[in-house]
C-alpha cells in the first residue's frame, strides 16, 4: 500500500515516470476490448496523484478509484485530488477491493512501495478470482535487497515469511501454511536483481493458481498473458509485473492489439530495464533532432555509444523536467 | 494358427524357463479388497446396491413400497430388498466380477448409479464371512449363487490353473415372467461369519453407529418413500435444513459441467442451522444423492484453504455453519469419489473446481458466524437475538428442496464493525524511577506518567 507519499514527489522519479507512459500506451490498445476511455482504473495515487493524471488525460478514463490506507491525512489527500471523476477510498487495498469492485473492465495497478508480501498477493489473487474478460493487471513492488552476504539469509527468511500464504485465523498454531518461495531457491539468489527476478515468478505463479482454479468448472477459459516486466531504480530497484486476463473467445481481441509490437512489452522472465542517461537539455535536443534513426547512427559529442543506445530506446517517453507544473 | 499358438503357449506356461509368475492369489485380492473399508461402509455398500436398484425400476419417481431390509445375528447377517433385483445376464457377466469391465453394455448401467467400481458387493461378502447366499428375481429372471469362500480360494482346473469363478446352483431361469406375486429383489446372506465380525456387529454401539451412518447416507433416498429397516426398526432419518427468514436468507447456485458428453449437475448451498450438536457443523457432499463427506470440517472441504477465497479452519464458532453439496452425473465414473464411497478425490479438477465455489459461497457465511462471535462480549447483541430466535422458530427451518431463491447468503452486515481506535499499553517500572516523572511531569498518577511520556515521544516522532 502507498507510504511513500511523504518521501517523494512521485513526478521527479523520471524511470517511474517512463515506465507510466510506456504503459499508458500499451493501455491504449485495449481499445480493441472496448473504447479505452470506459475502462475503470484502480490504482494507488498517494498525494500527487501521477498515475491518475496521465491515464485521465491520455486516455479519458473518468471511473477512477484511488486507494489510500491513511486515512489519517484524508483532507490531504482529498485536497490534493487533482479531478472530480477520481474518487478516493481510504482503507487496505484487500478490503477495498473486495468492497468496491465492479463487473467491469478494470485496469488495476497494485503501485505498492514495499516489498512482495502475502497482502499483495492477496490483491492479486483477488483480481485473477473476479476480473473481466480484458482486463490489466500491474503490480509493482519494491526489490531492493542488502548487499552484504552475511545480511542475506536473514533477508531471505524475513522474504519466505512474508509471502507465505496463511489463512486468517485465531491462533498461529492452526494456520494453514503454503511456501511460495519456489523450490531451489537459496538466500544467495536474492543478491543483486535476484529479488526482482524471485518475485516475479512468485507472482506469475500466483497468477497461474488463482486462473487455473478459476477454470475448473467454466466451459470458457480465462488466460493471463504477461506484457510487462519492468525493473528500474530511480532510489530503489523496482519491479513491476503486469499483463492482460482475457477469455479464450476473445483471443481474437488480444492478437489485435499486437502488444508484441510494443519495443517494452516483456512477455517471459527476462525484463525489460528502463536505463536512463544523464544528459543536459541541450544534448536531449539535439539528439531528438536526429531520432527516429537506427542507434548506432546517433551523434552527440563526448557521450558514450551505450548511453545513446539508451537513450534512443526511451526517448519518446523520456521525461521533461524543466516543465513546471502550476 | 494362433489359436494354435495360444495352447501351445499355455501348454509350455509351466515349464517355460523364462515365464515370470505375475498372476494374482485370491488371497492377496480378498486381503487387500477389505482393508481398507469400516465394517459399517461395507455394509452401507450393499444398500447402495439396493438404492440403484431402486433408481433404476422408479427413475425420479418416488419410492414408495420399496425397502431394504438389513438382518444382523450372532451366525448371520442378511440383507433383502424388492427393489427390482438382478438380472441373470447381469449376474452371469459383471456383478460377481472382481471390479467393472469397460466394455459392459450402456443398457446395463444404471444411470446416476451410486455403485460404480464393481467391488461393493464381494467387498462386502468377504468382510463378512466365508458363506455366501446371493439370490435374486427380476421380472422375468430367477437366479441364486451359493459359495464357500475357502473352497474357492483354494480351487483349481485339472493343469493347476486357479479357478475364479462361481456357478449359479440351478434352476435358472432367464427371458420366463415370473410370477407377479413373488418379490421382485435380492437377498444376500452371508454366513460362518468371521468372529471379530460377528462380536462387533452385535454390540448396541455398532448398531447405533450403523443405523446413523444408514439415516445420513440415504436420507435422500428416504426422503423420496425408500423404507430401511435394521433387525425389524425403521431406520429414521432427518431432512437436512437451513435456517431462513426475511433477514437470512441461506445460500444457493446451480452449476453444471460437460464432460465426455455427460453433463454433472451440481447444486449448492449454504447458510446456518443449530449451534448444537457443534459436531454436525460442515459440509456435506453428495454424489448421486448419496452423502460421501458428513459435516466435513477439514480441508478436503476447504476448511484453512486459499481457493478463491480464503476459509479458517475450522472453528467452534462455526458450528452453524450447513453447507451442502450435490453432485449429479448419468456417468459415475465422472464424481470425484473414491471406491469406498468415504471420501473424495481432491486432485479431481471438477472437485477442485466445486470447492472453490465452497468458498466463495461459503465465506460470507463465515463472515456472519465471525461477527456473531464478535457480539459475545458485547452489551447490545442484535445478531444473537435474530439467530436465538430462528433457533426457537420452527417455520424459520425449511427444507434443501425449498430454497428457491439463488444467490449470495443475506445477513444483516454489523453497522460498525470498526477496529477499536485505542489500544492499552501495560508495563511495570520501579516506582522511585516513577515517583521521579511525576514530579518532572507535574502529575500526581502513574497512568498519567505513561501517558505523558508516550505523547512527548509521539511528538517528537511525527
Amino acid at each position: 500500500m502507498p507510504g511513500s507519499g511523504d518521501k517523494i514527489d512521485y513526478n521527479l522519479r523520471p524511470a517511474k515516470q517512463i515506465e507510466r507512459k510506456m504503459l499508458c500506451e500499451a493501455f491504449r490498445r485495449l481499445s480493441v476490448f472496448q473504447a479505452v476511455e470506459s475502462y475503470r482504473y484502480i490504482g494507488f495515487g498517494s498525494f500527487y496523484f501521477a498515475d491518475f493524471k496521465l491515464i485521465h488525460k491520455s486516455l479519458g478514463i473518468t471511473d477512477m478509484l484511488s486507494f489510500e490506507l491513511q486515512s489519517r491525512k484524508r483532507e490531504r489527500f482529498e485536497f490534493n485530488n487533482p479531478f472530480r471523476c477520481i474518487k478516493l477510498r481510504f482503507g487496505h487495498s484487500n478490503r477495498l477491493l473486495r468492497d468496491h469492485w465492479r463487473n467491469r473492465r478494470t485496469i488495476l495497478w497494485l503501485d505498492y512501495d514495499d516489498p512482495l508480501d502475502k497482502f499483495c498477493l492477496r490483491d492479486i489473487g483477488f483480481f485473477c478470482n473476479n476480473a473481466m474478460s480484458g482486463s490489466v493487471l500491474i503490480v509493482t513492488v519494491d526489490a531492493q535487497v542488502e548487499s552484504e552476504p552475511a545480511k542475506l539469509e536473514r533477508e531471505f527468511s524475513s522474504f519466505r515469511e512474508r509471502v507465505r500464504d496463511d489463512i486468517d485465523v485465531y491462533s498461529d498454531d492452526d494456520a494453514t501454511e503454503r511456501e511460495r518461495i519456489p523450490f531451489g531457491i537459496a538466500a544467495e539468489d536474492l543478491a543483486g536483481w535476484g529479488t526482482a527476478k524471485i518475485s516475479h515468478r512468485i507472482i506469475m505463479n500466483e497468477i497461474a493458481k488463482v486462473v487455473s482454479e478459476r477454470n475448473f468448472l467454466t466451459s470458457e477459459q480465462l488466460v493471463f498473458r504477461q506484457l510487462f516486466n519492468f525493473r528500474y531504480k530511480d532510489t530503489a530497484q523496482m519491479l513491476t509485473v503486469g499483463g492482460i486476463l482475457y477469455a479464450d473467445s476473445e483471443s481474437d481481441n488480444f492478437e489485435a492489439c499486437d502488444f508484441g509490437s510494443l519495443n517494452f512489452v516483456r512477455t517471459g522472465s527476462i525484463p525489460y530495464t528502463i536505463e536512463l542517461p544523464k544528459l543536459t537539455f541541450r544534448e536531449i535536443r539535439y539528439l531528438d533532432s536526429q531520432l527516429p534513426i537506427n542507434p548506432s547512427k546517433l551523434k552527440s559529442k563526448g557521450i558514450k555509444a551505450g548511453d545513446l543506445r539508451k537513450y534512443a530506446k526511451v526517448y519518446r517517453w523520456f521525461p521533461s523536467f524543466a516543465e513546471v507544473e502550476m | 494358427m494362433v489359436a494354435k499358438a495360444k495352447k501351445n503357449a499355455d501348454k509350455t506356461k509351466p515349464s517355460d524357463p523364462n515365464n515370470v509368475e505375475a498372476e494374482p492369489t485370491k488371497e492377496l485380492l480378498i486381503q487387500s479388497l477389505v482393508k481398507d473399508i469400516p465394517l459399517s461402509r461395507a455394509i452401507i455398500d450393499l444398500v447402495d446396491n439396493s438404492v440403484d436398484g431402486a433408481r433404476a425400476i422408479r427413475g425420479t419417481k418416488r419410492y414408495s413400497g420399496l425397502f431394504v431390509h438389513l438382518r444382523i445375528s450372532n451366525d448371520a447377517f442378511e440383507i433383502e430388498d424388492n427393489c427390482g433385483g438382478m438380472s441373470v445376464e447381469v449376474a452371469r457377466e459383471y456383478a460377481f466380477r472382481f471390479g467393472r469391465p469397460t466394455n459392459m453394455p450402456r443398457r446395463l448401467n444404471t444411470p446416476h448409479s451410486v455403485g460404480q467400481f464393481g467391488v461393493g458387493m464381494k467387498r462386502a461378502i468377504f468382510k463378512l464371512g466365508r458363506v455366501f447366499y446371493v439370490e435374486s428375481r427380476t421380472k422375468n429372471s430367477y437366479f441364486i449363487v451359493k459359495e464357500n469362500v475357502d473352497d474357492w480360494k483354494t480351487r483349481k482346473d485339472a493343469d493347476g490353473n486357479e479357478l475364479w469363478n462361481f456357478r449359479f446352483t440351478p434352476p435358472v431361469v432367464e427371458g420366463d415372467p415370473q410370477p407377479p406375486n413373488e418379490r421382485r429383489g435380492t437377498t444376500i446372506k452371508v454366513t460362518k461369519l468371521l468372529s471379530a465380525v460377528a462380536t462387533e456387529m452385535n454390540t448396541d454401539a455398532f448398531l447405533t453407529d450403523l443405523s446413523s451412518e444408514l439415516s445420513a447416507a440415504h436420507e435422500l433416498s428416504m426422503s423420496k418413500g425408500l423404507e430401511i429397516r435394521l433387525n425389524g426398526h425403521l431406520v429414521a432419518y432427518e431432512p437436512s435444513k437451513l435456517y431462513k427468514s426475511t433477514r437470512i436468507q441461506p445460500a444457493k447456485k446451480r452449476l453444471s459441467k460437460t464432460h465426455d458428453k455427460s453433463k454433472i449437475e451440481i447444486v449448492l448451498y449454504a447458510g446456518i442451522y443449530r449451534s448444537k450438536p457443534s459436531k454436525a457443523g460442515g459440509w456435506y457432499v453428495y454424489c448421486n444423492d448419496r452423502l460421501i463427506l458428513r459435516a466435513d470440517q477439514t480441508a478436503i472441504t476447504g476448511w484453512g484453504e486459499n481457493i478463491g477465497e480464503r476459509i479458517p479452519k475450522f472453528h467452534p464458532q462455526f458450528a452453524r455453519f450447513r453447507g451442502f453439496v450435490f453432485l449429479d452425473c448419468d456417468n459415475p465414473a465422472l464424481l470425484p469419489w473414491n471406491t469406498t464411497k468415504t471420501g473424495l478425490d481432491t486432485d479431481n479438477e471438477l472437485y477442485k473446481g466445486v470447492r472453490r465455489e465452497m468458498n466463495i459461497l461459503g465465506r460470507p457465511v463465515i463472515d456472519f458466524l465471525n461477527n456473531l462471535d464478535r457480539e459475545k462480549n458485547r452489551v447490545t447483541r442484535p445478531l444473537h437475538g435474530l439467530v436465538e430466535k430462528m433457533d426457537a422458530d420452527e417455520k424459520t427451518h425449511v427444507l434443501l428442496t425449498n430454497v428457491k431463491r439463488s444467490g449470495a447468503f443475506v445477513c444483516p452486515m454489523p453497522k460498525a464493525v470498526e477496529k477499536p481506535d485505542s489500544v492499552d499499553i501495560k508495563y511495570k517500572r520501579p516506582i522511585r524511577q516513577v515517583n521521579v516523572l511525576k514530579k518532572f511531569l507535574g502529575v500526581t498518577t502513574a497512568r498519567e506518567v505513561g501517558e505523558k511520556t508516550f505523547d512527548w515521544v509521539y511528538e517528537l516522532e511525527d
